[in-house]
């Protein structure tokens, strides 16, 4: 190697990161080159040097307690924050359905005037709704009664019924009883309306 | 599903405790205004915290924690464009020029480095740390504080091996020709080159 090539690797060389081929060869060339091997030892000093001045200095014991309980307490928040698992898995299920009937007795004995309150209240709307309720015979006969409609309709009917019996017995007369084709029902049932209104 | 409340907040947490001081480090010489690096790793670590369930368990958490603090830094660096457009744009070049008018050193050698690290060269390397662009300065801090491979610093930067290289490359050269100017004797650019 020649000295220029040597120095342009001096750098590399002594941050050991060349190769070990070439690392070979330029200690082979410090052996045979004193003024490339003065050189390469002055940098390695003053290497050493600038590196031991520029780690001079202490960790500041307050600013790393605070950072660390900054990362206590973000990792506490976001624990805290962590939804439940959405993922149902059948042990799980399971053991949630052999758990239930003594949830259901730990719920009772831990709050029984809950559930005796909740009792009684079912209890008094059971017995209003009883007692409110109307018997079959009276909802028969509320049934049975005919509406006003219907009263006033057989009124009508009545009253029709009455007309023609009157004509029917009125005294025959002396002339030969002219033939007279019935009325239609709608006149008649004006005629009955008139006559009743006049009476 | 866990029952406990907190069982994944533990779990990152135990990856994060390790690591905690380099990223604080690296946050603090990331961002352009050095009072936003508090805000800037709680708001990461909370990004990360969030998107942990999407995390690798293979991958190695320090790269990837590592990423998402820079994205949050140079997001909160683009927030100062007014005062990004005041950064120092210099090549390797015009930087070499001011490291050959430093002072020059004593004639019988170089002085050995200083070992120890006070406020004067923390405020140095503080200043030759904004000489860089934001890429440039990502990629020399997450190779020197956050020691990730050249692959990792591509993926936390979304670019690809050859320009993690090239911007390297460059942050080197600028950082010793800045701290150059400071350290008579120690005119990095220029000695370094053959």
């Amino acid at each position: 190697m020649r000295c220029d090539e040597v120095q342009s690797l001096r750098g590399p060389y002594l941050d050991s990161e060349l190769e070990a081929t070439a690392s070979l060869r330029i200690e082979q060339h410090l052996k045979s080159c004193p003024d490339c091997a003065r050189l390469f030892d002055e940098e390695q000093r003053l290497e050493a040097w600038l590196k031991t001045g520029m780690n001079q200095g202490q960790r500041t014991a307050s600013l790393w307690e605070r950072t660390e309980q900054a990362v206590l307490e973000a990792e506490r928040a976001s624990f805290r924050r962590q939804p439940a698992s959405r993922v149902v898995q059948p042990g799980l299920v399971a053991r949630a359905v052999l758990a239930l009937p003594e949830r259901l007795w730990a719920g009772w004995r831990d709050s029984r005037r809950v559930w005796s309150a909740l009792a009684a209240t079912w209890i008094i709307i059971l017995g209003l709704n009883l007692t409110a309720r109307e018997s079959r015979e009276t909802q028969l006969a509320r049934q049975d009664a005919p509406s006003a409609s219907e009263l006033r309709s057989a009124l009508e009917q009545k009253q029709l019924l009455m007309v023609d019996l009157a004509v029917s017995i009125e005294p025959a007369s002396v002339d030969k009883p002219k033939m007279v084709a019935p009325a239609p029902r709608s006149e008649q049932r004006q005629n009955a309306r008139r006559t009743q209104a006049h009476v | 599903m866990s029952q406990d409340p907190t069982a994944n907040a533990d779990r990152f947490l135990a990856l994060l405790r390790p690591i905690q001081r380099e990223l604080e480090i690296y946050c603090r010489r990331l961002v352009w205004e050095s009072q936003e690096a508090p805000d800037t790793l709680q708001n990461a670590v909370m990004r990360a915290f969030a998107a942990f369930d999407r995390y690798d368990p293979q991958a190695s958490f320090r790269a990837w924690m590592f990423k998402i603090l820079t994205r949050e830094a140079l997001v909160m660096n683009r927030k100062h464009t007014r005062i990004a457009r005041h950064e120092f744009q210099l090549e390797p070049e015009e930087l070499a020029a001011l490291a050959t008018a430093a002072e020059p050193g004593p004639p019988e050698g170089r002085p050995p480095l200083p070992e120890a690290w006070d406020d004067a060269l923390e405020g140095r390397l503080a200043a030759g740390l904004k000489i860089l662009t934001d890429t440039e300065r990502a990629v020399l801090l997450l190779r020197f504080i956050g020691e990730l491979r050249y692959r990792e610093i591509g993926e936390s930067l979304g670019i690809p091996l050859g320009s993690v290289m090239g911007n390297l490359w460059r942050a080197r050269q600028k950082m010793r020709a800045f701290l150059g100017r400071f350290m008579p004797g120690h005119r990095f650019l220029k000695e370094n080159r053959l």
